[in-house]
């Protein structure tokens, strides 16, 4: 039975790998502190490095096919040897209870001595091919682990950043339309395009210097480096830049106050 | 006009050239202040017995002083000093006895002897000078006339009968009256000598720069010691500010900044806006030198809140440097203005308002001012002695021009506002250059040798001047100019070879589809020539900061590798143009930057550009001057701050002019401007600031010759070096042959295909007459200076027998506009000018085909730019 369970894992692993790489499926045991160390340890500036996102894709691919080629060989010796032992030993086999450590050395000795068609060093290439599987199962193993816990980390990020984006950009979005409320609709309307710049940027690995405090502050994370410049109505009109400008107007002429924390590039509006 | 001309040294600190009319009209400036020393006579008209009387009179000669008899008399407060030939008595023997001695040697047919004979024997020595000395009378309260007559010249002198003390006196104007008296006709000028008891003072220098101006002051205590202060600085921006805050201009609780002050220093920022559509009641535009309601159309203070924006929004437009576009107004086609008459709008272009602005800017200047001093000095009364600081580029015409404004502005003044305090004025214009060197002797342990060449080159953000001075024989302080020029071409030429390095690089790195000089023009010139001021100030900043860390070629690779992988976020400059956020994230990536090099020459172009301009106009000269003897180079001006200029310059000026290396002097910039522009009140230094230096003949080859050389004259069309291009100029006059024209040195028969280099401006004779000759005579030429511009006089045997005068040539074409579009740089940038976007020999980096690894090729609209805002 062990031996089957073995076997379903050797074969399976890579394509367990390569389904948790693609699906994203939200893992809702991963928590605050695997997202936070992950931002904080990867890239200049703290955040995510995206590019190691498309790296670990492109090794999730090529370990797809090792595993693919290691898993069927595997399966196939095993399969071959498992019918050889049923044929011979059919009516043993449910009494022996031989630890796992000695299982394979314990067959070899039989099939070297029942059957004369399997030469001793065929036996001992198997053993080798039985050992260099083993190490790739460990590595596979590895892999899976890995895989599965950037996984957590992206469907975790995923996961904080849309929940927030639902509740601090979409639904005050629906609320504004409903309530008709201008001053609302623009500010989330410049809020939304804010973030969704940011994000855009930091999913094709492009982000500018601002987009990752923008993204921290969206999720409530701790802004480290915020060098975004403030603008508020202390701020003299030379000193806006105009493409700054005209979102401070289009602010202003609905009376609003700004947009908090959203940074628009590289400027925050508040307190307007 | 018929008249003579005549140096004359005006309390010994100012050489001029008097011109003796017939009608005796006073031309040009005319009244002159004499500050009364406590305890010493003093000059107040002197005439060298070594100076040459000229002729503008056909059919006369020029007179020797040496040959002159001078009488004086005073009445009515106007001392008449008459000049006559005197009529020799031993002269007339010795003629007597000439003809007997030359039949004599007819015989003997000696031609060693017979030579001297032909060229009569030096006058000057068969004169015994009666010397004279007489008392002409009282002056004023305080102080007599009198009149001497000696060897060494002629002069008007006062002292004191009584001590000077606070008591003002009674009278103070002095009129003096030089009469020539040649042929049986009378030709005269005369001048106003106003004698200012010394608390009755004020020395005003204004240095009016292109990036700031500034201005000293000079008084003597009015206590009982009467002792001439220290000049001080003023601070010319509080001024400017209090004179708008009490005429209302300003609100007079407003605290603001204003972008026109430099902090920490006495300087104002010249920083002006004029109004596009001009209110005010103009009777005749032409003739009204100054803009009408100052408050509404020009802007001399910009607050820092919201001046700017607010000023575009009203259509106000910034001048370019002032100086700069002297010549060069077309520039500004782009901006018109509009004057408000009856309704109609009437059209008036940058060159008609220019003057205009610069006069009412200079009247804001001098009013702030004097509001101040009269309100602190409440009942005093002023003899005023103004002198500008001007740039070489200004010629005579431009001088003159200045001068006479300066003297309107002071006569308005004189007559409104301060009637009874202004009591008179008197206006000089030095030379910047001139003024530095002035500073630089008035230094302490600094040695300055007698009867040598000096050479100052004073390299600012807009232009390079530079002069050559000659210390007197006698005196170091009787300063002669040699030569004064002037270029486009200097700090601001080197930032923008900076910035042309940048968009080479960003052209060279980008990888992108799109079009990089399209990117070029519309997210980064469009922004800096936009009014988008915050990003402009922000990117000039970071280019500015570049430049201070500017590493030589050597550095070249280890800069280049800094700029190949400087980043803002995700972003480098290979992204810029496809993910970049246009001037933002090109403003972010410099500022991550340390160090600028020079990866494609510019830099090196504009530094070759400043020194062999410099060096190649210097060099006219020291060829050409016989007695060329340079003693030293000063170099001055904030340029100099940037080393490669300095090594550059320093490294031609030793192999082309043989200049020792030691002898170059390199001036802390900002010291020296406070320097300069006290010196200017160094009373013991004589210049003659009028003159623009020596004229050079230009010979050029004969038409049919000048064909074929004029073919190479035409812009490249490879563009490689713009600068490449404007040396071309230079070589047009490198294939001339040059000639000194001073001293009868001119070369009369090559006139007709001659030009003249005078100053910075070329001329050629205006007429045909002088080119017309009677076949067989020698004919003898010379320019001379006057105050209406400079003359050729053509001599047949000592007399004058026609006088042509000089037009400047019009030699503003585009290859000019190469040197001043980067001069005015960054307050003026035209695409048609950034040789980085119209060279075709830039490397571009192949974009790299598609990535189908790259996960961001899963979107459809990959090759388009994420949002920008």
């Amino acid at each position: 039975m062990k031996r089957i369970i073995f076997i379903l894992i050797l074969g399976l692993t890579p394509w367990i790998g390569f389904s948790q790489d693609t699906t994203h499926q939200p893992d809702t045991n991963s928590g605050d502190t695997v997202q936070q160390d992950i931002v904080n340890d990867h890239g200049e500036a703290g955040g995510i490095d995206a590019n190691e996102i498309a790296n670990n894709n492109k090794d999730a691919i090529s370990g797809l096919w090792t595993g693919l080629i290691g898993g069927t060989i595997g399966a196939v010796l095993m399969l071959g040897i498992t019918s050889y032992f049923n044929s011979r030993k059919k009516k043993t086999q449910e009494e022996q209870r031989i630890p796992d450590s000695k299982l394979f050395i314990d067959e070899s000795v039989e099939v070297k001595s029942g059957n004369k068609e399997i030469s001793a060093a065929d036996v001992k290439k198997l053993k080798a091919e039985i050992k260099d599987l083993k190490l790739k199962l460990e590595e596979a193993k590895n892999e899976t682990t890995a895989y599965k816990k950037n996984l957590d980390v992206y469907t975790d990020f995923d996961q904080k950043y849309y929940n927030e984006a639902f509740r601090k950009l979409i639904s005050p979005m629906n609320d504004a339309m409903e309530k008709g409320s201008r001053k609302e609709i623009i500010e989330t309307l410049l809020k939304i395009m804010s973030h969704f710049s940011s994000l855009t940027r930091y999913k094709i690995a492009k982000k500018q210097a601002y987009d990752e405090p923008n993204m921290q502050y969206l999720m409530n994370q701790r802004m480290k480096n915020d060098a975004a410049v403030e603008i508020d109505s202390n701020t003299p009109v030379d000193k806006i830049p105009k493409n700054i400008k005209v979102l401070v107007d289009l602010l202003s002429e609905q009376s609003s106050t700004g947009l908090d924390e959203s940074i628009i590039s590289g400027y925050k509006i508040k307190n307007l | 006009m018929k008249f003579y001309s005549i140096p004359v040294i005006i309390n010994d600190r100012r050489e001029i050239l008097l011109e003796l009319t017939e009608s005796s009209v006073t031309t040009g400036n005319s009244s002159y202040i004499v500050e009364v020393p406590s305890l010493t006579s003093f000059n107040l008209l002197s005439i060298l017995r070594s100076s040459v009387i000229k002729t503008f009179v056909e059919g006369s000669r020029d007179l020797n002083m040496a040959q002159m008899d001078a009488a004086c008399s005073y009445q009515n407060n106007v001392v008449t000093l008459r000049l006559y030939e005197r009529q020799p008595e031993k002269p007339k023997e010795q003629k007597a006895a000439e003809p007997e001695k030359q039949k004599e040697k007819l015989s003997y047919e000696d031609l060693e002897d017979f030579l001297p004979e032909l060229a009569p024997a030096t006058p000057e020595n068969k004169f015994t000078l009666h010397e004279q000395q007489e008392i002409l009378g009282n002056a004023n309260s305080h102080l007599n006339l009198s009149f001497e007559s000696k060897a060494m010249g002629v002069y008007i002198k006062s002292r004191q009968i009584k001590a000077i003390d606070q008591q003002l006196f009674d009278r103070n104007k002095v009129s003096l009256k030089v009469v020539l008296e040649v042929n049986g006709e009378n030709y005269s000028n005369t001048l106003d000598i106003y004698l200012a008891h010394p608390s009755q003072f004020l020395g005003i220098a204004l240095d009016f720069g292109s990036e700031s101006s500034q201005m000293a002051v000079k008084r003597y205590s009015n206590d009982f010691n009467l002792l001439e202060k220290k000049p001080e600085i003023e601070n010319l921006f509080r001024n400017i500010v209090s004179f708008h805050k009490s005429n209302g201009w300003v609100s007079q609780n407003e605290i603001v900044d204003f972008y026109q002050e430099e902090k920490n220093t006495n300087f104002y920022k010249s920083l002006f806006f004029l109004k596009e559509q001009l209110s005010g009641e103009y009777e005749d535009i032409d003739k009204e030198v100054f803009i009408k309601n100052i408050a509404d159309n020009l802007k001399m203070l910009v607050n820092t809140k919201d001046g700017f924006n607010t000023l575009t929004e009203q259509k106000f437009h910034q001048l370019p440097n002032l100086k700069i576009i002297h010549k060069h107004e077309d520039l500004l086609n782009g901006i018109s203005f509009e004057i408000e008459k009856d309704g109609y709008g009437i059209p008036i272009k940058m060159s008609e308002i220019k003057q205009k602005v610069y006069n009412t800017i200079l009247k804001v200047m001098i009013t702030s001012f004097l509001k101040k001093e009269f309100i602190r000095y409440n009942n005093a009364t002023r003899f005023i002695r103004l002198m500008l600081l001007v740039p070489n580029i200004y010629d005579t015409n431009d001088i003159n021009y200045i001068q006479h404004q300066l003297g309107n502005i002071f006569r308005e003044l004189s007559e409104s506002e301060y009637q009874g305090k202004i009591l008179a004025w008197e206006v000089l214009t030095i030379s910047e250059s001139d003024a530095s060197f002035i500073g630089y002797i008035n230094k302490s342990n600094i040695h300055v040798e007698k009867d040598r060449d000096y050479i100052i080159i004073d390299s600012g953000k807009g232009t390079t001047d530079f002069s050559i001075i000659r210390t007197g024989k006698d005196s170091i302080f009787d300063l002669k100019p040699i030569y004064r020029n002037g270029f486009s071409g200097a700090g601001n030429m080197i930032t923008y070879a900076l910035f042309e390095t940048l968009l080479h690089y960003i052209r060279e790195t980008a990888e992108t589809k799109q079009s990089s000089i399209k990117f070029i023009k519309d997210r980064i010139v469009g922004i800096l020539t936009s009014d988008d001021l915050e990003r402009k100030n922000n990117f000039y900043t970071e280019l500015e900061r570049l430049k201070f860390n500017y590493k030589g070629i050597n550095m070249n690779d280890q800069v280049r590798s800094t700029w190949d992988y400087a980043k803002s976020g995700d972003i480098t400059f290979k992204d810029l143009i496809e993910y970049g956020d246009g001037i933002n994230t090109l403003i972010s990536l410099l500022s991550g930057i340390e160090n600028a090099a020079d990866f494609y020459h510019y830099v090196d172009d504009a530094c070759n550009f400043i020194a062999e301009s410099t060096v190649s106009y210097l060099k006219l000269i020291k060829e050409n001057k016989k007695d060329f003897n340079c003693a030293g180079v000063i170099l001055t001006g904030r340029s100099f701050m940037f080393k490669p200029l300095v090594d550059k310059l320093k490294d031609k000026l030793t192999k082309d002019l043989g200049v020792d290396g030691s002898k170059i002097n390199l001036l802390n910039s900002n010291e020296l401007k406070d320097i300069c522009i006290k010196g200017v009140f160094n009373n013991s230094i004589r210049l003659n600031a009028e003159m623009t230096g020596y004229p050079i003949q230009l010979i050029f080859a004969d038409e049919a010759t000048q064909e074929e050389t004029k073919e190479p004259k035409k812009p490249l069309i490879n563009r490689k070096s713009l600068f490449a291009r404007i040396f071309n100029d230079l070589n047009n006059f490198e294939q001339a042959e040059k000639v000194l024209a001073f001293d009868t040195n001119l070369k009369f028969d090559k006139l007709q295909n001659s030009q003249f280099l005078i100053g910075s401006k070329t001329y050629r004779i205006s007429g045909n007459e002088i080119f017309q000759k009677t076949p067989g005579t020698k004919y003898e030429a010379n320019v001379e200076f006057t105050h209406k511009g400079y003359f050729v006089r053509r001599m047949h045997d000592g007399v004058i027998d026609s006088i042509a005068p000089m037009r400047a040539i019009d030699d503003t074409d585009s290859s000019d506009m190469s040197l001043v579009v980067p001069s005015l740089f960054p307050n003026y940038i035209d695409e048609k000018y950034l040789n980085s976007l119209l060279r075709d020999d830039i490397k571009i980096t192949t974009v790299a085909p598609p990535d189908n690894n790259n996960v961001s090729d899963a979107t459809p609209n990959q090759s388009q730019n994420p949002l920008y805002f």
